[in-house]
């Protein structure tokens, strides 16, 4: 965490990681059951 | 608008069996006890204060304002109100029945308070009063509108808190806060003029759209 | 027109574009004022301190010392020092960290971020990089609120038009707007946790969206626990929505600046983004990526929903 506090400009870009992979995930989840649907 | 004869019938039902406010009454007297033996002797400060007068008073509103349609599904009634009444006409008398529960309600929640708790001073009676009555209808018109949405599922039990308490949540912010400036000041204006508008806005938004919607909710 | 925006040159686009606005985000550097390095270094908040100049003149040359002097985005004249090689033209802007000498009244640059930098990004006293933030946390929280507003208002169509897609839209607009809220809610935590010092201390802005939340939560378990018709568990839901949607505008924007909060736009503090002022206390950059990337994401948003209303659709036929 000290690491993170000295470093800031990682802290942005975990914000920006955990965006895309929320995003991501969602769309993911949304392609099982398009993939469900097609069986 | 011929609301009257819905709010006499639950009014004259209601003189007869003491239902609904001995239930409420029930409820505050349990809350305070409650909170008396798990705190005794504690000084409340007046945010705690605060915050336990309201949610005595939104559980309550919970636990005794949900009875208006859920009553009518049980005794089989709500067929024969939705045959003989316009919706507009049930709502308003549905509404202004819980209101008046809420109302009987905040003087039975404040006497208990009042008698029960010595740090229960309120400073700003005027603006106390005011602000309890704007909580009091907004609450009244989503318990209404939403025990009508809970009323026409199948099953009823938990569901209107888990609908009511978040969409309630932004008043209980607003009334708190404006509780507590009237426990700790006598010129209490000032600190609860932004509370007061939202409270105010809050309650035409909210009652508007229940009037407009339950028509909706309420045909078969 | 309606084929473009469902094709796939269209989905490259719009890729591209969230990689360079995401690119411009965090290449781009962020310059303060002289000013700036003094009042952090008063307040003992930071001794080095970024800063965007514009080379004036050359006022001393040495091998390894150069003094030059200098004016900031503001226009304050000023004298710095440069301790390396690199050479600078006269009109040259640099953006670099400096620290203050009180004694000698000179800036001395500690390091160079980058000379004629293409875009800089104004500094934020006291959230320095982390600023970058607000292009990535307050878009979300925008969406989320443009996403709860379509399914408002696909809430409304269905009922008045009692057509499924409606009902179908709504859903998917709020699933959406509930995902867009989690991650306003999460990035807010983590932004606090390195801001404020812990991940969540109940201040009214992280109420407000944790209410915003279960108020939203609800819909989706009100979907699922009435064992109605298709039709009337879908007027119930609509209903909902719409009163769920009453207390958006409250939650979201009143309620937030009228307590008082840590969140920038509570009480007694001016909000940068969105004020009743009109003007706004962001530099134009920052707005124009703000806005950029709020528009993007709004696109995206109409995308996932489109392709969410379809996956309903077949789902229920």
């Amino acid at each position: 965490m000290d690491f993170l506090q000295d470093h800031p400009l990682y802290v942005v870009g975990i914000i920006a990681t955990v965006i895309w992979l929320g995003i991501f995930g969602f769309l993911y989840r949304l392609n099982n059951r398009v993939n469900k649907l097609k069986k | 608008m011929f609301i009257s004869p819905i709010l006499r019938k639950d009014l004259r039902i209601e003189l007869r069996s003491r239902f609904g406010v001995s239930a409420v009454v029930m409820f505050l007297l349990v809350t305070v006890t409650t909170i008396l033996f798990s705190a005794p002797g504690e000084q409340i400060g007046s945010s705690l204060m605060s915050a336990l007068f309201w949610i005595s008073l939104f559980f309550g509103a919970l636990t005794g304002l949900a009875r208006s349609f859920v009553s009518e599904e049980e005794r089989g009634t709500s067929f024969l109100l939705r045959l003989h009444a316009e919706p507009e006409q049930v709502f308003w008398g549905k509404y202004l029945f819980n209101l008046l529960l809420i109302v009987s309600l905040s003087i039975s929640a404040i006497v208990m308070f009042a008698f029960f708790f010595r740090d229960f001073h309120v400073r700003d009676i005027a603006m106390f009063l005011l602000q309890l009555a704007l909580g009091a209808v907004g609450t009244s018109a989503i318990i209404t509108i939403l025990s009508a949405l809970v009323a026409r599922a199948s099953q009823k039990g938990a569901l209107l808190p888990v609908l009511a308490l978040p969409v309630l949540l932004p008043l209980v912010i607003a009334t708190t806060d404006a509780t507590r400036i009237t426990f700790e000041t006598t010129n209490a204006w000032e600190g609860i003029r932004g509370d007061i508008l939202i409270l105010f806005s809050f309650d035409i938004a909210v009652t508007l759209v229940s009037y407009v919607l339950f028509h909706l909710i309420w045909k078969e | 027109m309606s084929k473009f925006f469902h094709s796939n040159i269209y989905h490259l686009l719009l890729g591209a574009l969230f990689a360079v606005s995401t690119f411009v985000c965090f290449a781009t550097p962020i310059g303060g004022s002289f000013n700036d390095v003094i009042t952090l270094k008063m307040n003992n908040v930071a001794n080095v301190t970024p800063v965007k100049m514009k080379v004036i003149s050359l006022s001393y040359d040495s091998l390894t010392k150069k003094f030059y002097n200098v004016t900031d985005l503001y226009g304050t004249p000023a004298r710095v020092l440069i301790n390396s090689s690199v050479s600078l033209k006269l009109g040259d802007n640099l953006v670099a960290e400096c620290s203050y000498m009180p004694t000698e009244k000179i800036f001395n640059v500690v390091r160079i971020e980058r000379i004629n930098p293409l875009l800089t990004f104004p500094l934020i006293q006291g959230l320095g990089e982390l600023g970058r933030n607000m292009l990535f946390h307050v878009p979300m929280s925008f969406v989320a609120f443009i996403a709860f507003l379509i399914a408002t208002v696909y809430s409304i169509q269905f009922l008045r038009t009692k057509k499924v897609y409606f009902d179908h839209s709504a859903w998917a607009a709020s699933s959406i707007g509930l995902l867009f809220t989690t991650l306003a809610t999460v990035t807010g935590s983590i932004w606090a946790r390195f801001s404020w010092g812990s991940f969540w201390s109940w201040d009214p802005r992280e109420t407000s969206i944790f209410i915003l939340l279960l108020i939203y939560l609800a819909y989706f378990l009100l979907r699922s626990l009435l064992e109605e018709s298709h039709e009337k568990k879908a007027r119930l839901a609509a209903v909902y929505n719409i009163i769920a949607f009453v207390t958006v505008p409250f939650l979201m924007f009143v309620l937030p600046r009228i307590t008082q909060s840590l969140h920038p736009g509570s009480s007694g503090t001016e909000a940068p983004v969105i004020n009743l002022s009109g003007k706004t206390h962001t530099d134009p950059i920052l707005s124009y990526v703000l806005w950029t990337h709020v528009t993007l994401f709004t696109l995206l948003f109409w995308w996932m929903k489109d392709l969410y209303t379809t996956i309903l659709r077949k789902e229920n036929e």
